[in-house]
């Protein structure tokens, strides 16, 4: 009786549980978008999806399928533009692996606050996707070239920009919270790293990129847009962009070089840089103090320089200190008077070390971030030659 | 009644689960919006202010041993005002253990299963909710010291994995705007954390004797959950800083999506969701076994089992329509709930302290 009253229990359980899910989609009815891009027209938005090819990934023969599909549509609305894809293909679109989101410069440059509104409230939006701008184009551009080493060019767009950052400082990955939090502040704005397309031939699928004859279309990360609060208000260049890396303490690695004399120029790898941003008051002014150290290696010698001799290395330190000084000097004079946003955080620094001050300057910090005197210190430490010590042409001196 | 015993480690893990109840993936966002980026202060405030409101309650269960809630009530209170006191308390366990169910199916149907009616989810969950209460305080026990070091382990693992995305800066300025906004959302937190506590006055002055280790249990729980609570807080704060999460409808569960070490350690949110899914539970659980219980003395039934069923039903029905949208609901935890369960978690158990003290001090007398 016992057993069978449990059995009965079991089936009903069975029934109700093991039929499925209620809203199961299977793989194979899921368009996954791997970046997203959104330009401005004059209706509101064009977006374009870049759809994973399943044929061209997943099949283990050659195909000569493109592996990536892009959809484009234009309307007013992101969330009502993203459903209406369904006009446009058999299968529904799915934003989880999400790995990039590419603004056109006109969005930027008119405000994302709208479109971020719509990522983070959307369920189906992780959090771990990458925002990056395109540069002098559209993000429809950008979505359309076709990478040769990685087949899906949203990945290799979201793993180059991750290595760049790690191993060539002017870039800067930026995911979502992040980026809210930098414009909610008030004493912040936020950077994203432009993306541009060079010039060549278009790759029409990733087998081709082998037969073509001459350069084929790349996109590169050049440089980064600095916001003022959800509005592009300009570009930083290459420099400027390691600079602005340098002080906020965003490099794992990079390198840079310094010249000593004419004929001499040391290559070094710097392998650890930290900053420390530190506010103060002088003079009853603020006043914001970034502390940047760096420990580099020898990279490379050109000329006759003895790298291997003690004196010699502190001149070493000395040329890059200066050099990275300057960089950064010139990055924030920049920033300063030509752009006017402050993407530093100097304000949250003030913010941090004086809120009662901060309390009075913060609605007027746009107009006061120009006038702010900024002291920049570094301080190098080279440990490493390398696997030689001296140069190996430079005449010995008997 | 089933006059069965638990242990006093039931106790404790009855408390530290139910203290983080539904707390653990909600409570960051509120507190975040009244004392920003110093939340974690609250989270340590609280603690300090529940301990004395815990040590209440253990306080009256300690003076009336082999008695239930109800019965103290009524011993307290004289026949007639107990007997409405304890209504009142009947009134509110049954009501949130409704609001808790709504809560369960909003959160899947906002985060994962859009399409799904959130009768279906409540549904699976009132199932197990009226086994749990059919299968007597026993197994209500054991399960909680089963999911309680289930759901803390999973729960420190995912914390410890989203540090390297903490930045600490997030923190500072401390006490930007003062202590009171602190206090204010301590007094909120502990609406949600402490108070929630007097269901288990329902449970150990009868179903556990031991005066000496219902309080060492009662505290212990007590002081696990109120951790709990606080890791979560900071690390929301530290994560996410004080706007997002203020903003976030799921704190919590935004920071598990950040966490991104590798590829072997990323999309670990649903970590975060099945120790909310238990904790969850534990206090539905509670909230339902002591309505049920509570409704069966207050009506003098032998059998509580007899009513698990039509009530489970009830509840299950009005968790559908306990809110008419998400606005309702903030609208409800922001003004109703505090007034709400202060009242009964807080005013109610002083003032049986107070009538009890009172009422001893004058028979004291008498017989000298």
């Amino acid at each position: 009786m016992k057993l069978k009253r449990l059995l009965f229990i079991h089936i009903i359980l069975s029934i109700l549980l093991l039929a499925g899910c209620w809203s199961s989609h299977e793989v194979n009815t899921l368009a996954i978008t791997v970046c997203t891009g959104i330009d401005k027209t004059e209706k509101g938005y064009l977006i374009t999806e870049q759809v994973i090819n399943p044929r061209a990934i997943a099949s283990t023969k050659m195909t000569s399928e493109s592996p990536v599909f892009l959809f484009t549509k234009e309307g007013e609305n992101l969330d009502e533009i993203i459903r209406s894809f369904s006009t446009q293909t058999s299968r529904t679109i799915y934003n989880a692996h999400l790995r990039m989101v590419v603004f056109g410069e006109e969005v930027a440059r008119d405000g994302i606050q709208n479109i971020l509104d719509y990522f983070i409230r959307n369920y189906q939006y992780r959090t771990d996707f990458y925002f990056v701008v395109a540069k002098n184009t559209t993000a429809n551009e950008v979505l359309s070239v076709l990478t040769p080493l990685e087949s899906i060019p949203g990945i290799d767009l979201y793993n180059s920009l991750k290595e760049s950052e790690e191993n060539w400082a002017p870039t800067k990955s930026i995911r979502i919270v992040e980026l809210v939090n930098s414009i909610l502040a008030d004493g912040k704005n936020p950077v994203i790293t432009g993306v541009e397309v060079t010039k060549g031939e278009n790759i029409s699928n990733s087998t081709d990129a082998l037969k073509a004859s001459n350069e084929i279309k790349k996109t590169i990360f050049t440089g980064m847009g600095a916001f003022k609060k959800d509005k592009l208000a300009g570009w930083l260049d290459e420099d400027e962009s390691k600079g602005y890396n340098y002080i906020i303490g965003n490099v794992k690695r990079t390198v840079g070089y310094a010249n000593y004399g004419d004929k001499v120029k040391v290559a070094n790898e710097v392998i650890n840089a930290k900053s420390v941003m530190k506010a103060s008051i002088e003079k009853g002014r603020p006043v914001v103090n970034v502390e940047i150290d760096i420990k580099q290696n020898v990279g490379a010698v050109e000329g006759e320089f003895d790298v291997s001799r003690e004196e010699n290395i502190k001149i070493i330190n000395e040329t890059s200190e200066k050099k990275i000084k300057s960089i950064c000097e010139k990055t924030v004079r920049k920033v300063q008077n030509e752009l006017k946003t402050d993407i530093f955080g100097f304000g949250e620094a003030i913010h941090r070390k004086y809120p009662k001050l901060w309390e009075k300057m913060k609605d007027n910090w746009n107009n006061e971030f120009p006038d702010l005197a900024v002291n920049i210190t570094v301080r190098v430490k080279t440990n490493q030659l390398g696997q030689i010590t001296k140069p190996l042409f430079m005449k010995e001196k008997e | 009644m089933d006059n069965t015993k638990i242990s006093g480690h039931q106790l404790f893990s009855l408390a530290a689960t139910g203290g983080v109840g539904g707390s653990v993936i909600l409570i960051s966002s509120t507190v975040a919006g009244m004392a920003k980026q110093n939340a974690w202060i609250t989270a340590l405030l609280a603690p300090a202010l529940g301990i004395p409101v815990i040590w209440v309650y253990w306080f009256l269960g300690s003076r009336y041993p082999c008695m239930t809630f109800v019965n103290i009530l009524k011993k307290i209170f004289g026949k007639w005002i107990g007997l409405i006191a304890a209504a009142g308390f009947e009134f509110l366990f049954l009501t949130t253990a409704y609001r808790m169910l709504w809560y369960m199916g909003n959160f899947m149907t906002t985060q994962a299963m859009p399409e799904t009616p959130s009768y279906v989810i409540d549904f699976l969950f009132m199932l197990a909710i009226v086994l749990a209460a059919l299968y007597g305080i026993e197994t209500i026990a054991r399960a909680s010291e089963l999911l309680l070091y289930f759901a803390s382990v999973l729960f420190i693992f995912a914390m410890v994995l989203a540090l390297p995305n903490a930045k600490i800066e997030n923190l500072q300025p401390v006490l930007e705007t003062g202590i009171i906004p602190i206090i204010k959302s301590s007094v909120i937190l502990s609406c949600y954390t402490t108070f929630s506590l007097i269901t288990l006055m329902m449970i150990y002055p009868f179903h556990l004797n031991n005066v000496s280790e219902i309080k060492k249990s009662l505290f212990k729980g007590y002081l696990w959950a109120g951790f709990i609570i606080f890791i979560t807080i900071l690390m929301s704060i530290l994560i996410l800083g004080g706007g997002v999460t203020a903003k976030s409808q799921y704190p919590t569960y935004l920071l598990a999506e950040e966490i991104n070490i590798g590829v072997i350690f990323s999309r670990l949110e649903f970590i975060i969701e099945t120790v909310w899914v238990v904790t969850q539970f534990m206090i539905s659980v509670l909230f339902f076994y002591a309505g049920v219980t509570g409704l069966s003395q207050l009506l003098g039934l032998k059998e509580y089992k007899r009513i698990v069923i039509p009530l489970g039903l009830v509840v299950f029905v009005m968790s559908g329509v306990a809110f008419q949208d998400a606005d309702a609901q903030a609208q409800w935890s922001s003004i109703v709930w505090p007034p709400y369960i202060i009242t009964f978690g807080f005013i109610l158990p002083i003032l049986l302290l107070i009538v009890f003290l009172i009422k001893n001090g004058y028979q004291n007398r008498y017989k000298e």
